[in-house]
């Protein structure tokens, strides 16, 4: 037959190009069918990989030190969730914990977000009921991380019913290893964002998804999604000022439609009443201001719904009439309101909602918020810190989102919007920027990869490798599986596609790989940003310090444990410690003994009263001590080793604080030097040098010589020899101080003890059987001065330091 | 059902109003919303209300060893400060590749003639780059041992 | 619980009853001839040893001998052995008993091996350790005092028999002694105080001796010890001890001051800041904590014999101070589980090593068996209290494991002893575990693979259903096309063989079967089409179109055919005109090739 073949060309050549792409596209189309199931399971792995990876990239804490509960707030939640699963969840709800505001005591059922607790605490119960015993803590230190993982899923679907599944994936991955997720998220910061960034974007998920399909179904599903975030979080208040924010804009951008009133009123009907169980919101979503959009939202859309009903079967005169009742009873409403809001029925903005809008009001009026340094307002570092080459495609992904508009990317934008000016109002809420910004730039690059990654060079996107790659290829079969389901609209994109592409090849395929390498390099130093981060910025217990030497040696100063597990084990059970807020939650929890005042700071007047004690004077403040009875006092000095956030570095808080409830005793400008300076060395003011903040942070350190070099006394983190030395305390013992001095502990006397009048040296030595209560500190204070002199000694103490 | 509604305008006198828009309100088109959005977007990566509420001074000031006083631009070591212009030359950087970005995607309109093209490639994708390791830069003066060890 | 309480019963006053049943008398022929007792002070502990020579006076052979210990000292006493002093060494059975008309005191019983025979004397040696006699004095002491304590004991050899003589050397930690009982002969050599010798001292006697020393060693107490053993036959035993650690010395009076600790050795001596712990040699990843977390200071050293741990604990632990930790080690169990069949062996140590002359007030043994295990005896090297079973439930266990519990008070370092356990464990079940995993993991796949294909939808939606179906269809109909391309091209390739060498027989047998093949195929599309109609018009509509171009190509190729048969094979036609009849007719067949291929396009 060959020789026949060339015999007839003509033949052939009309039917070939019909036979060959007709038996291609057999072929193909079969493949493509697989290419469903074959893309579904590149999807999963993709989110498989992506959370595996996000765990993996939070356990740095873990693995440097241990499996350990971090700062401070998640010791109240481990705590919380430890008497939970002890005692059962109904003990829970009722738990009066009177170790804490000694002595107000705390309902602790009534004012915390138990779905934390809940969470792991079921999680516990299933591991147990299945005798697998799992330690309650390795549960709550490993449970941010797991939900990460979540977080990283529920993104995937809401960025998919956004934009595109590649986008999904994108943003999936995005989200596993972003710092600004990491920073309250990596292993052991058992917190309440953990859960709640899960909970919110799952929400807006389910959200988005019944705006689209009208469905009662997935309404109900959005509240139970809700009150999962409410039972979490308090950012719940976003999502029911954001969600009624997207109905009125689709209103107003006259987006009406029986989808989104279906979905509105069932959710609001629904969330409104589950919210409502939470114990600590009880009545609030009807009573206070922060909810009142909400509900003003669903009558709207509700006169809306009945205006366009009437529309279609009254006359215009008619209309006339309604139109005039509309705006009648939308004016009676407000005027309700407005005199509820007067008349204290509904409560107005509380302070700290208030300040994120009058954005210096916390600074003047609540300088315990202004106080904590996760309040601060964000400046530019933040922003690329926490998102580095996201920051820049965020306002891309806005712009797609924006060209091609409709009833969810509305949404997306206005989410957008309000998260960033929250973010730049504080740093805390960079947590709520960081899901949107991921799925933005997850939208951006997949919208850009499609026009940049073509059928023809998908080795290309082999060729990068790298973190790109994986969702580049994604991408293509995305698409191509999405033409294989007969799915019209990935047809027509295709065509689209195809013509730029046509011409598009004269632009040259290697300058299009050039740009899509060029790209997948930034993923990639995205990457290496956010490992960089996350390890050297994000992930430190706080309560374990490590300190590198210059030769590589990595020492661990312990001290706050050893503090804290000295007071568990040598004070009587009942003993009262007071210390500033911050080291509550710890005490609590680690030492379980009972606090003044701790990190819930619900009660301003009681942490002014402890700010008071600490900056007026000894004796002064033994008057406060003695009313408050308390045993202990316990300061944190970091003096000696250099540690900066010490409590001397907090003073003028504290002063800030007490200042504001108890003006006439304390004024912040005693404290600062006439340059107004806040100084701890000789030129300091001298109330300064003699309150007791200062006293106990420096008693007897103006005897130790940290080196030959430094005078006695040099405080280290200040910079300075201190000014006010040998001095004595007359109303506090020392009681512990730990190794490195970072935490001290004093015992406050009892009035006997320091009444007694001073026997002389010379009895002393003979009944030293009977005299229970001398003071030493005479002697001891000759012995500091006779022997503090030789340097061979002091020559000991950095070894000493050194060999722990 | 004329009855029903008709009621509370037994005692009430219908206000014969006409509401309709004004003239000069005209919806916006969607890219005036993104401009505006956008530069709402570079004022708040700027850090303007950290500016607002902290009041900063526009650049900081050193006084070297002879005690001239010489004028710093990035306030360094401290993460969470800033002086005004570092922050908006940094959140500039910021929408200048978000710009870049936007360019790339705009070569793909299929009129524009092939030079153009090219031009705009290199133009977005320039930009892209320059802001990016002009940020790192950034970076390293804000914390020196930024990406080390 | 109840149970076991009264089983312990049970075993005390079967021993009382053992006890009360032979009480002794004092056999007045026994003499002791000679007494060396040796006290030593060193430590936190009294460790005596009494060297003793007895000798029978009487007529008949003593089979055991008396050995009393004073009222005040009975409580303090922890151990106690006996042992003769000939070059065998060889251990005695000692017991404790009743002596008539002498309730107040207590009564040890030595058992001799063979009864020592009238006039013969026997050299034999007692050692007693007893803990909590040393009290502080003064009770309590500031940061640099040293600490001093006070021993009361007795200058005699507390002895039921007459002692013809008798000395004491008593070993102090240090020189420094403050004051002690002045009794002639006494003699003090720097550490080391020597009473007696004192000949003919008459039963019973005291006289009290008070000493009053400075001693800055470790005054530590364990509260309470609970060691958990856990046993895996897979290899490996851990295990945990929990300890409850009280620092019994002189109490810390006033404020503890860092500074002076740190920079003076000699302020806070009395205080412990580390101390080691020896573990097996094999033990391995070993973990030292408490319940806020690791402690990170501690140091191992491996030494060819054991594992030196050392120990610190968070803060250094003054008189009056108590810390509380938990440790724990995994051994290989080959070295200490042997078996013979289902029969098990388990040898390990009752109490182990936590720091030198230590003092353990209650002792907790736990040890945890595989599941299943059963028949357990246990035999202990010492008299203890054995709790009721417990069961304790762990990885994938169903029934639980059995839990044998083990308690005696106020033990000393003489009682690290090993302990024998005997139980049945039948091997198969060491498969239960692996199974419940494959069983568990072979439901949860078939439960996804069952939940996969089936359809949960309340309400099916008919659109993607028909959509998927007429896709279907295409498909086939596609497939059909596909057949009828390919016998256009076999009829090509005969016609273009036809024209080539004009052999008209074999294109009509080759084209026969084609033309079947091209029915068939056009038949099916045809009935497709029709079951198409119903689904969708347009798609329906298509086909139909399909089916009237594919008519007119057949037509063509009827032509084409016609025009060889005809025209070319009986040469009625001449080159050029034939040459543009096939160009015409081939232009036509490109033309509704091109359509056709556009609508089969379309199809996809």
């Amino acid at each position: 037959m060959l020789p026949s073949k060339a015999n007839a060309p003509h033949a052939k050549k009309v039917l070939f190009p019909d036979k060959q792409p007709t038996n291609s596209r057999q072929v193909k189309s079969s493949t493509l069918t697989n290419a469903a199931g074959l893309s579904s399971l590149i999807t999963f792995t993709v989110l498989l990989l992506a959370w595996i990876s996000g765990f993996a990239s939070r356990l740095f804490a873990v693995i440097r030190f241990e499996s350990i509960i971090h700062e401070f707030d998640p010791w109240f939640n481990y705590r919380a969730t430890a008497y939970m699963v002890q005692h059962g969840f109904y003990n829970f709800l009722n738990w009066f914990d009177e170790r804490a505001w000694y002595p107000l005591g705390r309902i602790v059922g009534g004012t915390v977000y138990p779905g934390l607790m809940i969470t792991s605490g079921s999680i516990h119960h299933i591991l147990h009921s299945l005798n697998i015993p799992v330690h309650i803590r390795d549960i709550c230190v490993f449970l941010a991380p797991v939900f990460s993982g979540l977080t990283a899923i529920s993104t995937y679907f809401l960025t998919k019913e956004l934009w595109s599944a590649g986008a999904g994936l994108f943003a999936a991955c995005f989200i596993a290893i972003v710092p600004g997720y990491i920073s309250r998220s990596v292993a052991g910061s058992y917190d309440n964002e953990g859960i709640a960034i899960f909970a919110l974007q799952f929400t807006y998920y389910l959200w988005v998804k019944s705006v689209k399909t009208g469905s009662i179904f997935w309404a109900v599903l959005t509240a139970l999604s809700y009150f999962y975030m409410v039972s979490a979080w308090g950012g719940y208040v976003f999502i029911i000022n954001l969600i009624p924010l997207h109905v009125f804009a689709l209103l107003v951008m006259n987006r009406y439609s029986n989808r989104l009133f279906t979905s509105y009123t069932t959710f609001y009907i629904l969330g409104l009443l589950l919210s409502m169980q939470i114990p600590f919101v009880g009545f609030q979503p009807i009573r206070t201001s922060e909810h009142m959009a909400a509900g003003g939202v669903f009558g709207l859309l509700i006169f809306v719904a009945v205006f366009r009903y009437l529309r279609t079967m009254l006359t215009k005169s008619e209309m006339k009439y309604f139109g005039g009742f509309v705006t009648l009873t939308a004016a009676a409403l407000l005027l309700i309101l407005v005199i509820l809001t007067y008349s204290g029925l509904v409560a107005p903005w509380s302070g700290r909602f208030y300040s994120l809008w009058d954005t210096g009001y916390a600074k003047i009026h609540i300088p315990i918020i202004a106080s904590v340094s996760e309040h601060q307002p964000t400046t530019w570092f933040s922003f690329f810190f926490d998102l580095h080459i996201l920051v820049t495609t965020f306002p891309v992904g806005l712009w797609y989102c924006i060209k091609h508009i409709n009833d969810e990317r509305v949404f997306v934008v206005l989410y957008a919007i309000s998260a960033v000016y929250f973010a730049g109002v504080m740093v805390r809420l960079m947590l709520t920027l960081t899901p949107v910004v991921c799925m933005l730039a997850g939208v951006a690059f997949s919208g850009l990869l499609e026009l940049f990654l073509k059928e023809e060079d998908k080795d290309g996107s082999d060729r990068e490798g790298g973190e790109g790659s994986e969702e580049e290829s994604e991408e293509e079969t995305e698409r191509s599986s999405r033409r294989a389901l007969y799915d019209e609209a990935g047809k027509l994109r295709r065509m689209k596609h195809e013509r730029p592409k046509g011409s598009g090849d004269g632009l040259g395929a290697n300058l299009r790989n050039g740009v899509v390498i060029g790209i997948s390099m930034l993923l990639m130093m995205f990457t290496v940003h956010c490992t960089w981060v996350t390890s050297n910025a994000y992930s430190s217990p706080s309560i374990v310090l490590a300190s590198y030497s210059n030769d590589g040696g990595r020492s661990i100063l312990d001290d706050f444990r050893e503090a804290y597990y000295w007071l568990a084990q040598n004070t009587p059970n009942d003993a009262r410690v007071m210390s500033w807020w911050d080291y509550g939650y710890q005490i609590a929890g680690m030492a379980n003994r009972t606090t003044l005042v701790d990190n819930n700071t619900w009660n301003n007047s009681h942490i002014a009263l402890v700010g008071k004690a600490m900056s007026s004077n000894e004796s002064a403040a033994y008057d406060i001590m003695t009313s408050l009875d308390v045993d202990y006092v316990l300061v944190i000095f970091g003096g000696m080793i250099g540690y900066s956030g010490d409590d001397i570095n907090k003073f003028l808080w504290m002063v800030r604080i007490a200042e504001g409830e108890h003006p006439q005793d304390i004024r912040e400008s005693d404290y600062f030097t006439e340059r107004g300076e806040f100084r701890v060395d000789s030129e300091g003011s001298p109330t300064l040098l003699n309150s007791l903040m200062y006293k106990l942070s420096y008693y007897r350190f103006g005897e130790v010589k940290i080196d030959y070099r430094s005078p006695a006394g040099f405080d280290r983190t200040r910079n300075a020899e201190i000014g006010n030395k040998n001095f004595q305390l007359t109303y506090l013992d020392e009681a512990y101080t730990t190794e490195h001095w970072l935490v001290r502990i004093y015992r406050v006397k009892k009035p006997e003890e320091f009444n007694r009048p001073r026997i002389p040296i010379a009895e002393r030595t003979i009944n030293r059987r009977t005299s229970s209560f001398l003071s030493k500190k005479t002697a001891r204070r000759k012995k500091g001065l006779i022997k503090g002199r030789p340097t061979v000694v002091k020559g000991q103490k950095p070894q000493k330091k050194s060999t722990t | 059902m004329e009855n029903i509604y008709r009621v509370p305008f037994i005692v009430l006198q219908v206000p014969n109003l006409k509401i309709k828009k004004p003239s000069w309100f005209v919806k916006p088109s969607s890219m005036v919303m993104f401009a505006l959005i956008l530069f709402s977007y570079f004022l708040v990566t700027g850090g303007i209300i950290y500016d607002v509420i902290v009041e900063p001074p526009s650049v900081g000031s050193t006084t070297d060893e002879h005690g001239h006083s010489r004028p710093v631009a990035f306030m360094p070591y401290r993460v969470n400060g800033q002086y005004i212009m570092e922050g908006l030359a940094s959140s500039f950087l910021f929408t200048l590749g978000g710009l870049g970005f936007i360019v790339l995607d705009q070569t793909h309109s299929p009129s524009t003639p092939k030079l153009n093209r090219i031009l705009l490639i290199s133009v977005g994708f320039i930009s892209i780059i320059v802001s990016f390791f002009t940020c790192w830069i950034f970076m390293r003066m804000k914390l020196p041992g930024y990406l080390q060890s | 619980m109840a149970r076991g309480i009264i089983r312990g019963f049970i075993i005390l006053l079967s021993v009382c009853c053992i006890v009360s049943a032979n009480s002794e008398t004092i056999n007045n022929d026994l003499v002791i001839k000679n007494v060396e007792r040796s006290i030593d002070l060193q430590s936190q502990l009294t460790k005596i040893v009494n060297k003793l020579t007895v000798e029978n006076t009487g007529k008949n052979p003593v089979k055991s001998l008396l050995f009393a210990i004073e009222q005040k000292h009975k409580d303090g006493l922890s151990y106690i052995a006996a042992q003769t002093r000939d070059t065998s060494r060889s251990a005695l059975k000692i017991s404790e008993t009743k002596v008539q008309n002498h309730p107040d005191k207590l009564f040890y019983k030595i058992e001799l091996k063979d009864a020592l025979s009238p006039g013969r004397s026997l050299a034999i040696e007692v050692e007693t350790v007893s803990s909590n006699e040393l009290v502080p004095h003064p009770k309590e002491i500031t940061q640099k005092e040293k600490q001093l304590v006070r021993y009361f004991g007795n200058v005699y050899f507390y002895s039921p028999y007459t002692v013809a003589k008798q000395t004491s050397v008593i070993t102090l930690p240090s020189r420094n002694v403050e004051n002690y009982t002045k009794f002639k002969p006494v003699v003090q050599s720097d550490s080391t105080i020597t009473y007696g010798p004192y000949e003919k001292v008459a039963p019973f006697s005291v006289e009290d001796l008070i000493l009053h020393f400075e001693n800055n060693n470790k005054f530590l107490t364990i509260k309470k010890l609970e060691r958990v053993i856990e046993i895996s036959h897979w290899g490996n035993i851990a295990i945990e001890e929990t300890i409850d650690l009280y620092h019994t010395g002189a109490l810390l009076k006033g404020s503890f001051s860092r500074y002076e600790y740190a920079r003076e050795s000699k302020s806070g001596q009395s205080s412990v800041q580390n101390f080691n712990t020896i573990l097996p040699a094999a033990a391995s990843d070993v973990y030292y904590r408490d319940e806020i977390g690791n402690i990170s200071t501690s140091h191992m050293r491996i030494r060819k014999d054991a594992v030196e741990l050392n120990l610190r604990p968070r803060f250094p632990l003054f008189g009056g101070w108590k810390t509380h930790y938990v440790i724990g080690y995994n051994v290989p169990s080959y070295e200490y589980l042997f078996n013979s069949g289902d029969e098990y062996l388990l040898r390990m140590r009752l109490l182990d090593h936590v720091f030198d002359d230590m003092v353990v007030e209650e002792l907790v043994t736990k040890i945890i068996l595989p599941e299943g295990s059963h028949s357990v005896k246990l035999n202990a090297p010492y008299s203890v209290t054995r709790l009721p079973d417990t069961l304790h439930y762990t990885y994938l266990d169903t029934k639980g494991r059995p839990v044998i519990t083990i308690t005696k008070n106020n033990l000393v370092e003489n009682h690290i002893q090993d302990f024998q356990l005997r139980y049945t464990f039948p091997r198969l079940l060491m498969l239960q575990e692996p199974l419940l995993v494959v069983i568990a993991l072979y439901l949860l796949f078939l439960l996804v693979i069952v939940y996969v294909r089936l359809d949960f939808s309340i309400n099916k939606d008919e659109v993607s259903e028909s959509k998927l179906r007429i896709a279907g269809r295409c498909e086939k109909i596609l497939a059909a096309q596909d057949r009828r391309v390919n016998s256009y091209n076999d009829l090509d390739d005969q016609l273009s063989e036809l024209k080539a060498n004009k052999n008209t027989n074999t294109f009509q047998a080759a084209v026969k079967s084609i033309n079947q093949e091209y029915k068939t195929a056009t038949n099916t599309i045809s009935e497709l089409s029709l079951k198409l109609k119903g689904e969708s018009g347009d798609v329906y509509e298509r086909i139909q179109e399909l089916q009237k171009l594919d008519k007119a190509l057949k037509e063509l190729y009827n032509q084409q055919q016609a025009l060889y048969f005809d025209k070319l094979i009986p040469g009625r036609i001449g080159r050029q005109p034939f040459v543009d009849a096939e160009s015409v007719i081939i232009k036509k067949k490109e033309e509704t090739v091109e359509k056709i291929n556009s609508i089969v396009k379309s199809l996809q």
